[in-house]
Parts: C-alpha cells; structure tokens; sequence
C-alpha cells in the first residue's frame, strides 16, 4: 500500500514535472521567436558604433597650420607595431651597449694594474658576468614559471572578455585613419548628405578577404567610392589572435562617412 | 523535439551577431576635371585669341583646389570647354561630361582691345555655368601703397588692380598717410581715413595747424571726394553697413576708442560700444545682425561679436589665446572670421568659426602676415606679408591664398610697401 502510494506521488510528480517543462520551453520559444523575428526584420541588435573623437581645449594659438594638419597623414598601426619593435631593438642596444661600456670600464681600470692583476679582474669581470647572466636566467625562468602559475589572485577589477573587447576596439579605431586618405568624392556628391556603410572581412594577416555593401546610399556612384577607398587599402594592420576570427567573420562595418 | 532543439540552435548564433560601425569621416575633395579645348586656327587673330585662352586657363589655375586642367579628356573628365571663332564672336560651350548636358553656350563679342578683361568676363561665365556662382575673376583689390613717399616724408596712397595683380592704377592723389580703405556694396564708392594736417581754430580762437586722422568717402566714378568725420582723435577703420546707407567706424573723441554707427545722409552717430576700455575695427557681416571687432576690455586685444543694432548688445568674446589679435573680417557667409594675430615675433593669419569655435592657422614660416580679407565668393583670402631684409630695409607684398591656407598668387611685386588689402565685391 505503502509502495503505491509512492508510486502514486512518482508518476504525479514525473507528469507535474514534465508539464512544467513543456510549458516553460513553450513560453521560452515564444519569447525567443519574438525576439528573433525582429532580429530578422531589423539589423542586429548588438550594433556599436565608433566614432573616434577628441576633446580639445584651446590654450594657445594652433603650431600646425590648415595645409600641415592636411598633409599630416596618421602613421597606420602596422607601421607603428613595426616602430615599436623598432623601439624596442633601439632599447636592447642601448642596453648592450651599456653593458658594455661597463665592461670597458673596467678594462680600463685594469690597464693600470699588471697583467696578471689585469687577467685576474676579466677573469673575475667574466665570471661575474656568467654567474650574473645565469643568475638573470633564473630570475627569468621563475618569473615565467610563476606567471604560467594559478594564483587566486587580489584584484577583483578587469577580465579577459573586457580585454579582449578593448583590443576590438582600439583596433577598429584604427581602421580609419587608414582608409580616409583613400575617402575622396567629387564636389557633387560632397554635400548630398549620403552614407553608406560596408562590411569589411579582414584576415588574419590584415588582408581584405572580401566585403559587402550593408547599408547602401542610394546612389552607385557614392557606393562605387566608398568601395574604392576600400580597395585602395592595400592591408590592414594585423589583428591580434584573440579578435581575428571576430575581425574575419565581418563584424565590422565602415561608415562612410558615419 | 529534435527540429525545436535545432530551431533553438539557430536562433541562438543569429542572436550572438554583433556588429560594430565605424565611422570613415567625411570624404575630402576630389578636384573636378576640367578640359579647355584649342582656340583652333583663326589666321592673324590666332595669337590674341591663345593670349585669351592662356589668361582664361591662368584665372582658373586659381581655383587649384577646386579644379585640375587637364591636356587630354578621359572618363574622368567632368567638363569640357570648347571654343569656336567667327569674327567677330568667339562662342564658349561648356559640356558636363557627366550629366551628358550643355551648362554653356554663348558668343562673346570679342574686345581685342582689351583682351583681359574681356578674358576674365569670358572665364567668370565659364566658371559660373559650372559651380552656379560669380568667380573672383571679374573683382578688383583695393590697396595702400607707400611707394610715393620716402623715409623722411612717409606717405600711402591708394591703388586698385584686377584680383591677379595685373592693371594697377593709382585711385587718390592726398599726398598723405591713408590708413584703412574699404569699398562699398556696389563698388562705387571708397572710405578712407587720411592722417592729415589740416589749419584748424583752437576753442581759444588760435589757428593752428592739427594732426588728425579724419574720415573720407571717394567716388571712384565721379572722382569726388567727401569728408565724413574729422572729429578730434581717431575717425578711422570704417566699413560700409548691409545696405551701404550707413558705415561703421571707431570714433575716439579725445578718449577711449569706441564703434559708432553713422548714417551717411545726415552724419547722425550713435555709440554701439560703451566700454571703458579701447573697441576698435568693426566689421560687420552681410545681412548686417552681427558685428566682429576689437576691443581690449579682457586686459589683451581679443576678437569680440555683437549685435550692432543695439548698445553693447549680445557681446560675445570669440577669441581666447593669442598676444595680440587685429583685423579681424568675416566671411562672405558670416559664419567664419579670418584675423591676424602676434605669435613667435610674427603675425599669423588664423580663421575662427564666428562662435568661437573651430580655431584654425592658415600661415606660418611665411614672414609676417596680417590684414586678412576674405575674397567676395569666400573661396579666398588676399592679405600682407612682410619679409625684413635688413634692419633697415623690409619689403610688404600682396598674397593671395585659398581657404585651404595654401598660397595661390603673389600678386604686388617691387611696389612700394604694400597695405590693407581689400576686396571689391
């Protein structure tokens, strides 16, 4: 009696159960399918846009004139990625450099000793040199081994996801500073008011992997334009890895020109 | 139940699009194509009429930022100007490649006794048939010159040329220092201030001789010469009001400088400033509602706006930075002021949106440049350059340059140290 009891309240709880559940992803459809119709009408929700701007607070008379600001092209970030590793051999040698004029240093100041004293200080300047650099070395490999290890950590600011959209951002801000001296319309299109927009598939390597007209003006020949700035670029900087496939699959869209 | 997880699937991927516009800017120009074709074979006329081709060619070489000439047409061509002679009418037709549409087609009587004007009426209509506005080819600039004194017996006297420096004639003979001309609406009549001495009666009823800078209005038809104010202390920096019955000036009185309104029939002024400190050079744009002038009521000579129709009305401080600011001049449209100001032991010309925004330097490395005056179409400004040769010899030339800030013409050359350049309209 016992045991049909329970297995009474079973089989009502398995019904109540499987009710509940139909009817949740019944109204979780209907919310979804609602939503989604309109995802379908209109252009996807998640639309940002960027729009690059500068505050500027006027504290003395402008150094640049019109005709140099115009002719002042902004360096693309590839050629400034290609500054920075510049920059940074630049640095190395400086530090060898320094390194070894400190050798020298001390070179010099052997020269008035003997030449056994002389032996004995390279020979010390060498060793020292040796242990110092195994000693960098293992600093070098602890660090690395402390970094490739998980900690619980302090801080509770930032995460990957804000990082990863940061590195979006700024690279797309980037874009076009690159276009622009390519953006050129004749003086009757000038001051039509026209936009469009067009979506960009870049490649890994920054190359154009194709692209489309997402929003057209109206008028073939302001499109055409837009499409030839587009060509005229011949690459794009190099996308880091962890937008790549972001930057490849077509999110972004160039305004042209908002 | 599999076709639901499915839909499920789908929806999900299409949801996770995002999308991210960024916006290119606005495009900048690219120069219109333009093709003059040959003035062909026209036997013993042949050369007077390249000569005319060549001028037509020169105006438009004016408007490099607007336009490219080139040799030969291609798809890129977007007019074409062709001419054809039959004494004694030269016919222009001007073809927008483009629209496939004749914009032009008219015959000129052609004055071969005065090939240069006749070419500067013949490319301002080519001009106005393309961009649907008057060039700059048909104006004159209005300017002081000091080529008739001498460093003991200075003296600037005015002069009028075409807007590329040729024809230049001399307008007043004062024998005297003018300072500050400026031509009226319908280019008829010139105002300027003449530092003169005049014999004068003290209150004390003792003749004297005064040094004054006074006021004149000078007819450049009749040649006539009118004294409008000669009031003690400084009548000068005059400008004509919107409908030309009234000018503005600076009027000093034996105090501070201020702005008057003074109705030209009946020489009535009424005070538009009221400041203790000095307001100088009005200026006012063309639908006369709002007036740019000088004043040094912030302690340094800065650029202010205001309603010139009432007393101290609406004043508005434009400019914030600069040692010492001068001239400042409005646009054709009023909606930028051009002005000179005093940086690294120089005046450079600068350009300001009339509400203060949008600072811009259009000169540099150039010597030292002030007196800047829009041209009547607003695509240009002419303006003064000095370059000091030694410490006692400088010379100050005419410049025009477009409203790009690059340089276009230098249009005085040898003339005497040349002043206050102003564009007729």
């Amino acid at each position: 009696m016992i045991l049909n009891t329970t297995n009474y309240n079973n089989d009502r709880f398995t019904n109540y159960f499987l009710v509940a559940i139909i009817i949740h992803i019944v109204a979780f459809l209907c919310l979804y399918i609602s939503h989604s119709i309109k995802l379908f009408n209109d252009p996807p929700e998640k639309v940002e846009l960027i729009k690059s701007s500068v505050r500027v607070d006027v504290v003395a008379m402008p150094k640049f004139t019109v005709q140099e600001l115009k002719k002042m092209k902004l360096v693309p970030m590839s050629n400034k990625k290609e500054i920075e590793k510049n920059q940074k051999l630049k640095k190395e040698k400086i530090i060898e450099e320094k390194v070894k004029a400190a050798t020298k240093k001390v070179n010099l100041n052997s020269l008035f000793g003997s030449l056994s004293k002389k032996d004995v200080v390279d020979k010390k300047n060498d060793s020292k040199s040796k242990t110092g650099t195994k000693k960098y070395q293992r600093e070098l490999n602890k660090l690395i081994l402390e970094g490739n290890k998980l900690s619980k950590g302090s801080s509770t600011t930032g995460s990957s996801d804000y990082s990863k959209s940061q590195e979006f951002i700024s690279y797309v801000q980037g874009l076009p500073s690159i276009v622009r001296p390519y953006w050129k319309l004749p003086s009757y299109l000038l001051d039509k008011g026209l936009r469009c927009r067009i979506q960009v598939f870049i490649s890994k390597r920054g190359e154009i992997l194709n692209f489309k007209v997402y929003e057209s003006s109206g008028d073939a020949e302001f499109d055409q334009r837009a499409i030839d700035a587009l060509k005229k670029v011949k690459r794009f900087p190099d996308p880091k890895d962890e937008i790549a496939l972001r930057v490849a699959s077509g999110e972004v869209i160039l305004g042209f020109p908002i | 139940m599999k076709l639901i997880l499915c839909l499920i699937f789908t929806l999900s991927v299409v949801a996770q699009d995002s999308l991210t516009i960024v916006a290119v800017g606005e495009a900048e120009k690219d120069n219109d194509k333009v093709h003059f074709g040959s003035m062909g074979n026209a036997g013993a006329k042949s050369k007077q009429l390249n000569s005319i081709l060549s001028i037509i060619k020169k105006d438009f070489l004016f408007y490099k930022h607007m336009f490219d000439l080139v040799a030969t047409k291609d798809d890129s061509t977007l007019y074409d100007v062709s001419f054809k002679y039959s004494a004694p009418k030269l016919k222009v037709i001007v073809n927008s490649l483009k629209d496939k549409k004749e914009l032009l087609n008219k015959d000129f009587t052609v004055l071969f006794n005065n090939v240069r004007s006749f070419s500067h009426e013949v490319a301002n209509e080519i001009y106005k048939s393309i961009k649907g506005v008057d060039s700059i080819f048909r104006t004159k600039i209005l300017f002081a010159s000091d080529r008739t004194g001498s460093r003991a017996d200075q003296k600037k006297e005015l002069y009028i040329m075409d807007f590329d420096g040729s024809r230049k004639q001399r307008v007043t003979y004062e024998n005297a220092m003018i300072i500050s001309p400026v031509i009226s609406q319908d280019n008829k009549t010139v105002l300027f201030t003449s530092i003169e001495s005049r014999w004068k009666k003290s209150s004390t009823g003792k003749v004297q001789k005064v040094k004054n800078p006074n006021l004149y209005s000078y007819n450049l038809i009749s040649r006539k010469k009118t004294l409008i104010a000669d009031k003690k202390g400084i009548n000068s920096g005059a400008v004509f009001s919107e409908d030309g019955k009234k000018i503005y000036l600076t009027q000093s009185n034996g105090t501070n400088s201020d702005i008057y309104e003074m109705d030209l029939a009946t020489k009535s002024t009424r005070r538009i400033t009221t400041h203790f400190s000095d307001d100088v050079d009005p200026h006012v744009n063309r639908d006369g509602t709002l007036m740019t002038f000088l004043s040094g009521r912030s302690g340094k000579a800065m650029i202010y706006t205001l309603d010139p129709k009432g007393k101290e009305k609406d004043v508005k401080r434009i400019s914030y930075v600069g040692r010492f600011n001068s001239s400042p001049r409005f646009s054709p449209d009023g909606k930028q002021i051009v002005f000179s100001s005093w940086v690294d032991n120089r005046f450079d010309v600068y350009k300001i949106d009339s509400n203060g925004q949008n600072l811009s330097r259009m000169t540099k490395n150039f010597g030292s440049n002030e007196e800047p005056w829009f041209s009547p179409d607003g695509q240009f400004i002419v303006f003064t350059s000095q370059r000091v040769l030694s410490r006692k010899k400088a010379i100050q030339d005419v410049y025009i340059m477009n409203i790009e800030g690059e340089i276009v013409a230098k249009i005085t050359d040898n003339y005497g140290k040349c002043y206050t350049p102003r564009w007729s309209n």
